[in-house]
């Protein structure tokens, strides 16, 4: 297996729990009809940062992005992000440039969660031991 | 430096042609020993044991040693190619990661010379090794359906692996457009066989199998070779082959685990390292005897390298395909294109090769990928229309060999003990390109003629570097050639290549089987010809 990493993620996971939350219940919101979490509220961010430390700067850029992008939220609405309707929270991430790696990261941690297998209709378990049942049709 | 007492045999390398060259000498009873710089990969540490196993895929278990940097991977200098080499060390070498597609080359495929009027004929045909090919299919436990017009009668001692859903719908596209298709030869048991448990279904092949039941050589040869009494060393890492004043291959100078270097002598020595690793070692074995590197008067070490180019050409369709179920490779198969027809545009042709689909996971990297699964507020709309909705085909052009295309060793680049990296210089003929864009296009029509609304393609594939051959070529004439029709090196009588180095083509479909093939008969040679080995 890779060696972890020793992380250079500077700040507190606590300090921007609810701004790293916001930024993941965007990118992967809560669906229409509720079988699907945010990322966020499903708790993806230890998951995420935890891999990015693992990938040289990334756990960085993302820390310098998320600061930024609170700064740039301050200045256009005069608010927090995390407190900001969803499409604003769109609109203003989609200009960072941290998103892109980011999201990766996200994508990987919230679809190999088993709510998510769940909700994909999938066993909320690993492939083996068991494995699918794939009848002839 | 310790001098460990000789053994009759030395196989470097643990993986397809290793293993079954082991077994099929260990009749003999003579001291063999096997040198891996891997190790024994357990089933509890395979990726599919855990809800991870897509994203390990990416890291630990990824195609490229580059990627991957395991402790036993070396580095690959393949920047100047637009193709990356995937290997994988351990025992059980590449056949860990790979898919287990497990095709025969067909009897034209060893007279590309005579038939066409490029590259060269091989020095064997397939009737003689056909028996090899029966042999291997026993040992390593081969599903397939009798009968596939595309080839002569074969033992196939297992059913094929099931079509589902998917296999099904693509049939379906193959059988409107008239063109061939057949269920895949598997090296994966369908049936409980041999004290193995039958393939679940479970969709990780491409990052091992827990089961058991995809058949890599830690579970199908090296069981067997062992009980027959071959010694197996994990963790050492040879830096080169050794000859004496009389220019014979006398053993090999290895690193422990602990990094101690050894000397293992030997009266024998086999080259068993791929395609890739078996030129690095020759060149980087060089003496006063071969100063160009061993085995090489030729100059034709490391020349001649042919990968496969690989198209990737999947489709979108509007039910659920079942398509994460299933070996992840082996599936249906199509010869259609697999010949020369000049109409076309180039030479030879290529093989196509049903993929099943992805995991969660990688299905929306992929989607994101293709620009087709946005974050935000339509992510899980266009994921909806995406998971398990998503299959296709890869498409395995023949690579003709040209001298340019080769191995040599990199200048700067080292592996962790200081030995020379390989570096791989490649570049994709006009033939390879044409095929290509040809095989672009017939996939597509398949895929719409079953149904797919979309289609997505990526060619030539970057990380499809998994069939490594030619760099050690086989031939009759020393001139032209690195090891004679039995495998045996021309320049050095005691040392013996048997992985896809010696192959003279590729034909156009994956190379294992028929790797293990020509082991298995190098095996059967040597032990007929024990009492005038050297001759």
């Amino acid at each position: 297996m890779n060696e972890e990493r020793e992380g250079t993620f500077e700040g507190t996971e606590t300090d921007l729990d609810p701004l790293l939350r916001a930024v993941l219940d965007t990118l992967v919101p809560p669906s229409p009809d509720g079988r699907f979490p945010g990322a966020g509220e499903l708790g993806c961010g230890s998951t995420v940062m935890a891999a990015c430390t693992r990938m040289p700067g990334l756990a960085e850029l993302v820390h310098r992005g998320l600061q930024e992008l609170d700064r740039a939220s301050q200045a256009a609405h005069g608010k927090h992000f995390a407190e900001l309707g969803a499409a604003s929270r769109e609109q203003l991430l989609g200009e960072q440039s941290f998103v892109f790696p980011l999201v990766i990261q996200v994508y990987i941690a919230y679809y190999q969660h088993p709510r998510v297998l769940a909700a994909l209709g999938l066993d909320p378990r690993p492939p083996h031991p068991g494995g699918y049942e794939l009848r002839e049709p | 430096m310790p001098r460990e007492e000789a053994v009759d045999v030395l196989i470097i390398g643990a993986g397809a042609s290793g293993a079954a060259l082991a077994w099929s000498l260990a009749e003999t009873k003579m001291h063999i020993l096997c040198l891996e710089q891997g190790d024994w990969i357990r089933p509890q540490d395979l990726p599919g044991m855990g809800l991870d196993w897509e994203a390990r895929h990416l890291s630990d278990f990824h195609f490229s040693p580059n990627v991957r940097r395991r402790p036993e991977d070396y580095p690959v200098n393949d920047s100047a190619s637009p193709i990356q080499v995937s290997m994988f060390n351990a025992v059980g070498g590449s056949t860990i990661l790979y898919a287990a597609h497990f095709p025969r080359f067909r009897p034209e495929d060893f007279r590309v010379r005579s038939l066409d009027g490029v590259a060269e004929d091989w020095p064997v045909d397939y009737e003689t090794l056909a028996p090899f090919y029966d042999l291997n299919a026993e040992m390593m436990g081969v599903a397939g359906q009798p009968g596939d017009p595309a080839y002569p009668p074969k033992r196939l001692p297992l059913p094929p692996v099931p079509l589902g859903k998917l296999g099904k719908r693509l049939a379906q596209g193959f059988e409107r457009l008239g063109w061939h298709w057949w269920p895949s030869d598997s090296a994966i048991i369908t049936r409980d066989y041999r004290g193995r448990a039958a393939c679940v279904n479970a969709g990780t092949c491409l990052v091992g199998c827990p089961q058991g039941a995809k058949g890599s050589v830690d579970v199908t040869y090296w069981p067997e070779a062992l009980r027959r009494g071959v010694r197996l060393q994990t963790r050492c890492r040879v830096r080169e082959i050794t000859v004496d004043e009389h220019g014979m291959a006398s053993g090999a100078i290895y690193y422990d685990a602990e990094g101690r270097e050894h000397w293992q002598r030997a009266h024998v020595v086999v080259l068993a390292c791929n395609g890739i690793g078996t030129p690095r070692l020759l060149l980087a074995s060089r003496s006063k005897h071969f100063p160009d590197g061993l085995a090489n008067r030729s100059g034709l070490v490391g020349k001649n390298l042919m990968f496969h180019p690989y198209a990737m050409v999947m489709g979108v369709f509007d039910e659920p395909l079942e398509a994460y179920k299933g070996p992840t490779g082996c599936c249906i198969m199509s010869q259609e294109f697999n010949r020369t027809d000049l109409r076309h545009g180039f030479v030879r042709g290529y093989s196509f090769e049903i993929l099943r689909g992805f995991g969660p996971v990688s299905t929306v990297l992929w989607g994101m990928q293709q620009g087709i699964v946005p974050w935000g507020h339509d992510h899980h709309r266009a994921v909806a229309e995406l998971f398990d909705r998503v299959a296709g085909m890869v498409a395995i052009c023949e690579d003709l060999p040209e001298e340019h295309n080769r191995v040599v060793l990199d200048p700067d680049l080292r592996d962790e003990h200081g030995i020379p990296a390989p570096r791989v210089e490649y570049r994709l003929s006009d033939n390879s390109q044409r095929m290509l864009a040809h095989a672009v296009e017939r996939a597509r029509e398949v895929l719409e003629a079953a149904g797919a609304k979309q289609t997505f393609v990526q060619a030539p594939l970057p990380f499809a570097g998994w069939h490594l051959m030619g760099t050690a070529r086989m031939g009759r004439d020393p001139r032209t050639s690195v090891v004679n029709e039995w495998g045996r090196c021309h320049d050095v009588k005691n040392l013996f290549i048997v992985d896809g180095s010696v192959f003279v083509t590729s034909a156009a479909v994956n190379p294992t089987n028929t790797i293990q093939a020509l082991a298995l008969y190098i095996g059967d040679q040597i032990k007929r010809r024990l009492a005038n080995l050297f001759d």
